[in-house]
């Protein structure tokens, strides 16, 4: 090879790789910043006033939380106990049995008494064929509505709980989750606070609930789960949730709302055409879309970020498990920014183009990508008697360091913020975490998501995988 | 190939930064060094907040009972109470100096304002007041920080602090969002006219959270006259418009008609939804053809909306435009809308088709069997798909019996008898009743043959009980009854009261008592009148006899008299409950002395008895008299020790526990060296009087007290001049207001050799005995 050449790509390949990290840092340190700022204006703002009075007001829009359960037997129950003991007052639990294999509906019928009710369906319901609509003879469950339907996959399910809802905001969720007592009022909230904008969606911060103490329905002491996987994972949420989502809050350009905590304008979902059965990133797919759809409509619109603890959720605590979740997030992602290619620093989509998008396609969807080339390339350089060793264990010593910093960063805002682990050895225990995760669990991510993308652009056949749930009261 | 060559001048012209491992060490360094200083901040933050909460609880834990003993103190308590009292308010108020007590004890405040109720709530506005916490919020407006100001419009609207109305008023249009919003809320809180300058002066969106809050704050006022809502109709905020006409919903003010009628023609969604809402909702049968006219251009959810109106206001003229809404809308929850319209106005017009089975027609048998079994088969369709319109066109006979058939339906060919029978039976016969009517018609049906029996019955029977008509079926009426017999009066009432000669009137009870006590006073001015004791049968003459309420009243002036008098007040008189009885002569009861037809009379003999006891009767006359009785002041004692500051701070007190004895006490001070105490000490005293003005039953206790001045009384707002309190002569040197309670005493036999020991009295607040019992 031309000598010329070979040093022409190997500086390109320097000036690449540098800039990617620099700006990674900058960027970084941007969102910390801007997080910083918005929790801080959040928390100010919302010292003052009490929520619960609003609970009965006549004004309070009408809400309906979908929860679509497939094969949750074991804790249907307990969870929709806990959906109904939410303080709000005009809300409707619809849960959506897609085709459970398992006895969950047959719990839900013996549990809450429930009666098959005659009820008109639109025949042209973009889902799977309903076999029944269920409502309870107790006027305590008034509140829950089961639909039961042939399997069709979360999204599927989703879709008929939007279509089937008479509100004005439904919230989809994962029936498993367990959410405060305030957690609707602080939804309603969000979604009335604007007067120029249109509130189209509402997403929230989810916690960590494995370990954690729950009774009755209700979370009665939180604990850092025992668990070193998912104490991985709860760094990695904190500084997600509460940095990174809080800071493209701020900018008005969240990409993304947890599927497990989600709430939407149903009017503007159902026109956006709700969520998409083909891809099983239905939680990203559905924010494109409907941000596509506003700026379509030329209607001026925000989506709303809540930095409160508000729902709890168990995490895989086998690697396996994980590696299938993150493997179906990558694809679910990969998916998304493939279907809506055309935003790619489109400035017909304002920020959402020019840079909520890119920032996902290169920082969440390439980084793994680089990361693997660039270990690959160390590894040939090492082989070939090329490498720099000063350089490499500089480099990645900086890159380690910047890492730790960050986690610390996010440790840091989380206490000072909500406070929620009280004792000192859970802080501790989180700090020494933040110095091994670089090493141990970030290893695991990057691989789930380079097999992610594998399976997607080689056609691999996969699904959603399975989760099991311990369940809450077993935790 | 050229490629290669371009890439080479790229190359010269774009260089990559020369990175040296130094760099790399040099920023590691850097992040090394962040991580060490978010670890240190982190446990400085933990621990500082682990501080905090701790030293808040713990301030909790004192400023909390303080508290509690001032929202349920009583005024007519004893005199230590009394003494702690004012103590405890002294004592609040150094703490108060402090920022970090003053916080803890607003935040103590605003958590109490949300649990109590009643009486105890106004009382802890009118404490946070009186210790003067609403000047330090009154303070937070001038700050430039939005988080101040907010949280001392909060302060002032929570605890109701009215005074701040004024300055609230400025931050209603401020450009700060959360200011705005806050303002907004405690100005409708603050006053009921607060609504009305709200919505006029409004200027910025309101956010629908802020709607909800208002109308939450609007729901909770009390005794709340809602202005005519339509008056904001007709705004250029079309924010101002939107919860105008949510208000007017919510207070079901159906004035405003015509321009309910015109807003359903708004642009905005929001304001079309309301205004559709409130013509379904006041019947506003005008706006129909309005409805009509804007809904083919309207969203499927205003379009049911629409339909859901004109469903509850229409008549058979709008069944046409229903059906065309169900033949060309596209939308099926907007045509399935349109049906259940049309059955809602005219029922059974529409009928179920999917899925039913077809029959055979039923024959004249069936009919004779009895059996309403609806035959609904007629009219089934078993292909699944509804056809309305046919299925109304070929099956005329589904109508109801009060549709205009048209000449050519086939009921027409029917036999007669069979068409009158059937009509009830075949068709769908729940659908077709109106329920409504025909439960009247049955129960006046039922309600004549019950009558009819009785009647019968009556006929039957000779006998007198037979002559009463049982009526127990018909719903009990009970009326109050106007008069009370008069000999069923005399019956229940003992001889020597009804020889009593009674003048009877009608008037309030504060009037009856300011009277009365009016009376006894007068009857005190002459020495001779003063000493003789009146006699059961001279004070009940004149008396005015009506049931007594006095729970709940307490006389604050009379504490100072009774405990002079050394007895305790007489217990109030409960109202009566029972109706049979007369109330007065309930509370009598069977007593045959004569004590107890005076109870009237108990609380005006006490302070009149009081009076007599405590005035001395010499020469001197009253006036000069009554001026000792500065010493028997609560504050006396401290004014002897206090220093000017002291002075200054105790006089505050004053008004808020000040009898008799407090006015002649403030008289004292126009002869005091500070000239500042002079002037406060004029200041409450005239603040004092116009206090008592307003109560009828202080007056003669003012002319009283204005008259034992000597000619120095209260005259037009003012005080005249009277004896000054002169300091303890065996304290060197004046004290602090903290010292003011320790009495220091020389003993006799100490002070007799000159030697210095003291006595230290030190008041003691005990919460055990001295906290009063919650109402």
């Amino acid at each position: 090879m031309d000598s010329g050449l070979y040093n022409v790509i190997i500086q390109y390949l320097n000036i690449i790789f540098l800039l990617f990290t620099f700006s990674l840092f900058i960027i970084f340190s941007s969102m910390a910043y801007l997080s910083t700022r918005n929790s801080l204006h959040y928390k100010k703002k919302n010292k003052v006033g009490d929520l619960t009075r609003i609970m009965a007001s006549p004004l309070a829009p009408g809400i309906t939380i979908i929860a679509p359960a497939f094969n949750e037997g074991l804790t249907i129950v307990e969870n929709i106990r806990s959906l109904l003991s939410l303080r709000y007052v005009n809300y409707e639990v619809m849960v959506v049995n897609d085709g459970s294999k398992d006895d969950t509906m047959m719990k839900m019928i013996e549990a809450y008494d429930l009666e098959k009710i005659d009820r008109l369906i639109d025949p042209e319901i973009k889902s799977q064929p309903i076999r029944g609509v269920y409502k309870s003879r107790q006027r305590s469950f008034s509140k829950l509505t089961v639909i039961d339907k042939v399997n069709g996959g979360k999204s599927d399910a989703l879709n008929t709980g939007l279509q089937l809802s008479v509100n004005k905001y439904v919230g989809c969720i994962d029936v498993d989750c367990l959410l405060m007592p305030d957690a609707l009022l602080h939804v309603v909230k969000s979604f009335y606070q604007r007067s120029q904008k249109r509130v189209i969606a509402v997403g929230g911060v989810i916690r960590i609930a494995n370990s954690c103490r729950i009774e009755g329905g209700k979370l009665e002491e939180i604990r850092l789960p025992k668990n070193w996987l998912a104490r991985f994972q709860v760094l990695e949420y904190t500084r997600s949730f509460l940095l990174g989502r809080m800071a493209w809050g701020q900018l008005d350009s969240l990409l993304i709302i947890s599927g497990a905590f989600g709430f939407f304008d149903r009017e503007i979902a159902l026109a956006a055409g709700g969520y998409d059965t083909k891809t099983v990133g239905e939680d990203m797919e559905i924010i494109f879309r409907m941000r596509r759809f506003m700026h379509d409509k030329k209607e001026p619109y925000t989506i709303e970020y809540m930095p409160d603890p508000l729902c709890w959720t168990e995490v895989p605590e086998s690697i396996s498990m994980l590696i299938n979740q993150r493997d179906r997030w990558s694809r679910g992602s990969l998916e998304t920014l493939f279907k809506h290619r055309d935003m790619f620093f489109n400035s017909r989509f304002g920020r959402l183009g020019l840079l909520s998008y890119p920032y996902w396609f290169f920082y969440e969807w390439l980084a793994p990508i680089l990361e693997i080339t660039g270990l690959i390339s160390i590894l040939l350089f090492y082989y070939l008697g090329m490498l720099n060793v000063e350089f490499f264990l500089g480099i990645s010593l900086m890159v380690y360091a910047f890492a730790v910093m960050f986690s610390m960063y996010a440790i840091l805002w989380e206490v000072y913020t909500y406070n929620q682990y009280t004792r000192t050895r859970d802080i501790l225990t989180l700090i020494v975490f933040a110095l091994v995760e670089p090493l141990a669990f970030h290893p695991i991510v990057t691989y789930s998501a380079i097999r992610g993308n594998y399976k997607k652009l080689f056609r691999v056949e996969s699904g959603w995988g399975t989760l099991t749930r311990k369940g809450f009261s077993k935790a | 190939m050229e490629y290669p060559k371009i890439t080479y001048q790229c190359y010269s012209l774009i260089h990559s930064i020369q990175m040296t491992p130094e760099w790399f060490g040099h920023l590691t360094l850097l992040f090394v060094i962040l991580s060490a200083i978010y670890l240190l901040i982190i446990f400085i933050i933990r621990n500082r907040f682990s501080r905090v909460s701790k030293a808040v609880a713990d301030r909790k834990r004192v400023l909390g009972p303080m508290i509690s003993t001032f929202l349920f103190y009583e005024e007519d308590g004893s005199r230590s109470e009394k003494t702690d009292y004012v103590q405890l308010k002294l004592e609040i108020r150094q703490l108060l100096k402090d920022k970090f007590n003053r916080k803890v004890l607003v935040e103590i405040f605003l958590d109490l304002k949300k649990d109590i109720s009643g009486e105890a709530n106004l009382c802890l506005s009118h404490l946070y007041r009186n210790l003067g916490l609403h000047l330090y919020a009154f303070d937070a407006l001038k700050s430039r920080r939005w988080v101040k100001i907010s949280r001392g419009i909060q302060e002032l609207n929570e605890l109701h602090i009215e005074e701040g109305y004024g300055f609230i008023k400025t931050f209603i249009n401020d450009r700060r969002g959360v200011i705005r919003k806050q303002a907004q809320l405690a100005i409708v809180s603050l006053k009921h006219e607060g609504i009305s300058y709200f919505l006029d002066t409004n200027k910025f969106p309101i956010s629908e959270w802020q709607q909800l809050k208002l109308m939450d704050v609007l729901r909770n006022l009390k005794d709340f006259q809602p202005p005519r809502f339509r008056r904001w109709l007709t705004s250029k905020n079309k924010y101002v418009v939107l919860f105008a006409l949510r208000l007017l919903k919510f207070y079901k003010q159906n004035d405003a008609n015509a321009s309910l009628i015109e807003l359903v023609k708004h642009r905005n969604e929001q304001i079309k939804i309301e205004a559709i809402d409130c013509i379904r909702e006041f019947c506003v049968f005008e706006g129909l053809d309005t409805m009509k006219s804007v809904f083919w251009r309207c969203s499927p959810e205003i379009k049911i909306l629409l339909l859901d109106a004109i469903a509850n206001l229409g008549t058979d003229k709008d069944i046409t435009f229903l059906k065309d809404v169900e033949n060309r809308e596209f939308t099926f929850i907007v045509k399935s809308k349109a049906l259940s319209a049309i059955n809602l106005i005219r029922p059974g017009t529409i009928l179920p088709t999917i899925d039913i089975e077809t029959h055979e027609t039923y024959t004249g048998e069936t009919l004779q069997t009895d059996s309403p079994s609806p035959s609904i088969e007629q009219v089934a369709e078993t292909d699944g798909t509804p056809r309305i319109e046919e299925e109304s066109a070929e099956q005329p006979s589904l109508k109801t019996p009060d549709e205009v058939i048209p000449p050519e339906s086939n009921l027409d060919e029917l036999p007669d008898p069979l068409r009158e029978m059937s009509t009830p039976f075949t068709y769908g016969w729940e659908q077709l009743v109106d329920t409504e009517t025909d439960d009247t018609e049955i129960f006046d049906l039922c309600l004549m043959e019950e009558l009819q029996d009785i009647l019968a019955q009556k006929d039957a029977s000779e006998d007198e009980e037979a002559a009463i008509l049982p009526l127990e079926f018909l719903p009990l009426v009970t009326e109050a009854e106007d008069s009370i017999d008069d000999s069923l009066w005399s019956q229940s009432l003992p001889l020597f009261i009804l020889e009593l000669e009674i003048e009877c009137e009608i008037i309030s009870e504060a009037e009856n008592f300011s009277l009365e006590l009016n009376r006894l006073l007068l009857s005190l001015g002459t020495p001779s009148a003063s000493e003789q004791v009146p006699s059961s049968a001279e004070l009940a003459d004149g008396l005015e006899i009506h049931p007594v309420n006095t729970h709940g009243r307490n006389n604050d002036n009379n504490l100072g008299i009774e405990e002079i008098q050394g007895s305790a007040p007489p217990e109030p008189v409960q109202e009566q409950e029972d109706h049979n009885k007369t109330p007065w002569v309930d509370v009598c009861g069977t007593d045959n002395e004569v004590t107890a037809i005076i109870f009237h009379l108990e609380p005006l003999k006490a302070p009149a008895t009081a009076l007599k006891s405590c005035v001395p009767q010499d020469s001197e006359g009253i006036a000069t008299k009554v001026s000792d009785y500065g010493h028997q002041s609560i504050f006396y004692d401290f004014f002897r020790n206090a220093d000017e500051e002291s002075k200054l701070i105790l006089l505050e007190e004053v008004l808020a526990v000040a009898d008799m004895k407090d006015c002649q006490f403030l008289d004292s001070l126009e002869g005091d060296s500070s000239g500042k105490v002079r002037v406060k000490a004029a200041k409450i005293k005239a603040k004092l009087c116009k206090k008592w003005e307003a109560e009828p039953e202080y007056k003669p206790l003012i002319a009283m007290v204005g008259s034992a001045s000597n000619g120095k009384g209260y005259k037009n707002g003012s005080w005249n001049e009277s004896k000054a309190i002169r300091p303890d002569p065996s304290l060197k040197e004046l004290q602090p207001l903290e010292y003011c309670f320790l009495n220091i005493n020389p003993s006799p036999e100490e002070s007799a050799d000159g030697s210095p020991p003291v006595r230290i009295t030190v008041p003691v607040r005990d919460s055990g005995t001295n906290q009063p019992q919650k109402e």
